[in-house]
C-alpha cells in the first residue's frame, strides 16, 4: 500500500470547505504551489481562504484540475470534448471561473476561457457583440458612427 | 416627463435578460480588470480588434494601444520589416505632426486639393546616386486621422494598416538569384506577396510577385544608400568563415550582396597546423557558388582598406559582413545553382 493521498483544505467565499488531493491544486495553481513551496501552508491546521471565490464556482475549479491531472493521457479531441463540455455555462459563470483561474493563477484554465471569449468574438458584427458583452453606451457621436460604419462596412 | 419615464421603462425593459439565450451577458467586458482584458485583447487577430474597435468609444482607446500591435507587427512583419524601416515610418510620422503645425503648408495642401499626395522618405547618397529611404502612398488619410484621435499613440496600428494595404514602401533586402539587392518594397495582400523598386535615378521595378521567404530585413545598419557599408575589421576574418560582400558591376549602379567564404592565399597549404592565412595583409575571397576554373571565383583584397576597393578591373568590392547564423548560411546556399562543384555555371559577374 502507497502512503495516503496528500489533502489541503480550500475555503470558499460562503466557508464552505473542500478537501482536494494537494497534488491537483499544487500542479494547476501557481498561488497554491508558491503556498506549499514556501512552507506557508500547515497540513494540520490551515485551510486556504478564498474569500473571491464562491462554491460553485470553486468546485468548477476544482472539477477541472482534477480532470486535468488525472486524465491528461487521454487524446486530445477527448480532452477538448470535456473542456467544451466543461465551459458550457452562462455568462456569469464564466465571468466567475475567469475571475477565480486568474486569481488562483490556472494557466490553462485562463487559456481555454480567453480561447472561449475569442471565439465568442469571431466572425461577429459590431452591434452582436454589443448585445453578447452588455455594451449599451458606446459613446461614439452619430458622425463617429457614420465614419466607422463607412470605413469599415463589412463589420456591420 | 412623460418621455423620460417611458424612456426608463424602455431601459429596465432592455436590462432583462432573455432567459435561455445562449448570449445572457450581466458582465459587461468592460467590467473586467484591465490586466484580464488586456490578455483577452492581445489574443485578438488585427482583423478581430479593428472590430473590437468599433464596438464603443472606450475599447476603441485600447484597441488601439501600440503594445497590441507591436506584436502583430512582430509576428507577421518581423522577418522582413526591420530597424531601418521602422526610422523610415518614424521619418513620416514626425514629418506629418510638423506639418500639421504649419498653416502655411496647409494652404498649400488645401490648394493642391490635398489628395493623393505621398511622402518621402529619407535621401541619402549625393546626385545622381541619391537614393530614397521609403515612400507613403496616401500618407494625409493614413496619419491626420489617427494622429487627431489619440496624440500619436496608436502608430503601431496605423503602421500596421499601412504595410498590409501597401501603401507603405519600406526598405528591405531581396533575394535575386546569386545575390541579395536593396530595394523598396510593397505587400500585396491579395496575392500574399511583395513588389520591389529601386530608387536610384528612376523609380524601377525590380521584381513582381517576391515571395516572403526571397525577403529580408537590412541586417543591422546596412543603409539603402550606394556608398559602400562599413565592414567589422576584416582583421579577423579567417580561412572558412561565411561572409557577405558588396559588389557592384561599375559606380553608376548600386551595390549587391554576394555569399563567399574566406579562403587560402595560392601559398598556402591549407594544413591548419601552419596556415598564416589569417595573418596575410590579402584576404581571400571565394565564391563557391562559380566553378573553381571559373575566373569570377577568387578575389583578392587588400584587409587594410576598409570600404570600396577594386580588384583587377573586375567590378568593384564595398563592405564585408561576417555571417554569425547558420540559418543565414544555409538560406544563401539554397541559391546555388544545382550542382554548382560539377559544372561550369555560366559566367555571371563578378
Amino acid at each position: 500500500m502507497g502512503s495516503p493521498v496528500k489533502k489541503i483544505m480550500l475555503c470558499s467565499s460562503e466557508k464552505e470547505i473542500f478537501s482536494v488531493e494537494e497534488q491537483v491544486m499544487v500542479q494547476h495553481s501557481v498561488i497554491i504551489n508558491n503556498m506549499i513551496e514556501d512552507g506557508s501552508y500547515n497540513h494540520e491546521e490551515s485551510k486556504i481562504p478564498l474569500d473571491c471565490v464562491d462554491s460553485k464556482t470553486l468546485k468548477k475549479v476544482i472539477d477541472y484540475c482534477t480532470h486535468h491531472t488525472h486524465h491528461h493521457n487521454d487524446n486530445q479531441e477527448d480532452l477538448e470534448a470535456w473542456d467544451a463540455q466543461f465551459l458550457n455555462v452562462d455568462s456569469n459563470g464564466l465571468y466567475d471561473l475567469l475571475m477565480a483561474a486568474n486569481y488562483l493563477e490556472i494557466r490553462n484554465l485562463l487559456d481555454l476561457i480567453y480561447g472561449t471569449i475569442k471565439n465568442m468574438i469571431k466572425g461577429k458584427k459590431i452591434d452582436e457583440i454589443r448585445r453578447i458583452f452588455n455594451i449599451k453606451d458606446h459613446g461614439f457621436t452619430p458622425e463617429e458612427e457614420e465614419q466607422n460604419r463607412k470605413e469599415y462596412p463589412h463589420f456591420y | 416627463m412623460l418621455v423620460i419615464i417611458i424612456r426608463y421603462i424602455q431601459f429596465m425593459e432592455s436590462s432583462i435578460e432573455k432567459k435561455g439565450d445562449y448570449y445572457y451577458y450581466c458582465t459587461s467586458l468592460l467590467s473586467l480588470p484591465e490586466s484580464i482584458l488586456d490578455c483577452i485583447l492581445k489574443r485578438l487577430s488585427p482583423k478581430e480588434l479593428i472590430t473590437i474597435s468599433q464596438v464603443c468609444t472606450n475599447l476603441r482607446v485600447r484597441c488601439r494601444s501600440d503594445h497590441l500591435w507591436e506584436n502583430h507587427i512582430k509576428k507577421k512583419w518581423g522577418k522582413v520589416f526591420g530597424d531601418v524601416a521602422y526610422k523610415e515610418w518614424q521619418w513620416h510620422v514626425t514629418k506629418s505632426k510638423e506639418e500639421k503645425g504649419n498653416t502655411f503648408y496647409q494652404m498649400i495642401i488645401n490648394h493642391n486639393g490635398g489628395e493623393n499626395d505621398g511622402s518621402l522618405g529619407t535621401f541619402s547618397g549625393s546626385w545622381p546616386m541619391l537614393c530614397l529611404g521609403s515612400y507613403l502612398i496616401d500618407s494625409k488619410n493614413i496619419l491626420s486621422g489617427q494622429l487627431l484621435l489619440s496624440n500619436s499613440l496608436m502608430m503601431m496600428m496605423a503602421l500596421y494598416i499601412a504595410l498590409e494595404n501597401g501603401k507603405f514602401w519600406f526598405p528591405a533586402q531581396v533575394y535575386r538569384g546569386l545575390l541579395v539587392s536593396n530595394a523598396l518594397v510593397s505587400y500585396d495582400s491579395k496575392t500574399n506577396t511583395f513588389q520591389a523598386r529601386q530608387q536610384m535615378g528612376g523609380w524601377r521595378i525590380i521584381g513582381n510577385s517576391i515571395r516572403w521567404d526571397k525577403v529580408r530585413a537590412p541586417p543591422n545598419e546596412t543603409s539603402q544608400c550606394n556608398i559602400p557599408q562599413l565592414s567589422d575589421s576584416l582583421h579577423h576574418l579567417r580561412p572558412g568563415d561565411h561572409i557577405e560582400i558588396q559588389w557592384k558591376a561599375s559606380t553608376e549602379v548600386p551595390y549587391d550582396w554576394w555569399y563567399a567564404e574566406i579562403g587560402h592565399m595560392d601559398s598556402c597549404k591549407e594544413n591548419e597546423n601552419c596556415c598564416g592565412c589569417q595573418h596575410s595583409e590579402t584576404l581571400v575571397v571565394e565564391f563557391k557558388q562559380y566553378h573553381v576554373e571559373s575566373g569570377m571565383r577568387k578575389a583578392k583584397l587588400q584587409r587594410n582598406k576598409n570600404g570600396q576597393q577594386c580588384e583587377n578591373q573586375c567590378g568593384i568590392y564595398g563592405g564585408i559582413r561576417k555571417l554569425q547564423s547558420e540559418e543565414e548560411i544555409h538560406k544563401w546556399k539554397q541559391l546555388f545553382p544545382p550542382h554548382h562543384n560539377q559544372t561550369p555555371v555560366p559566367v555571371y559577374l563578378p
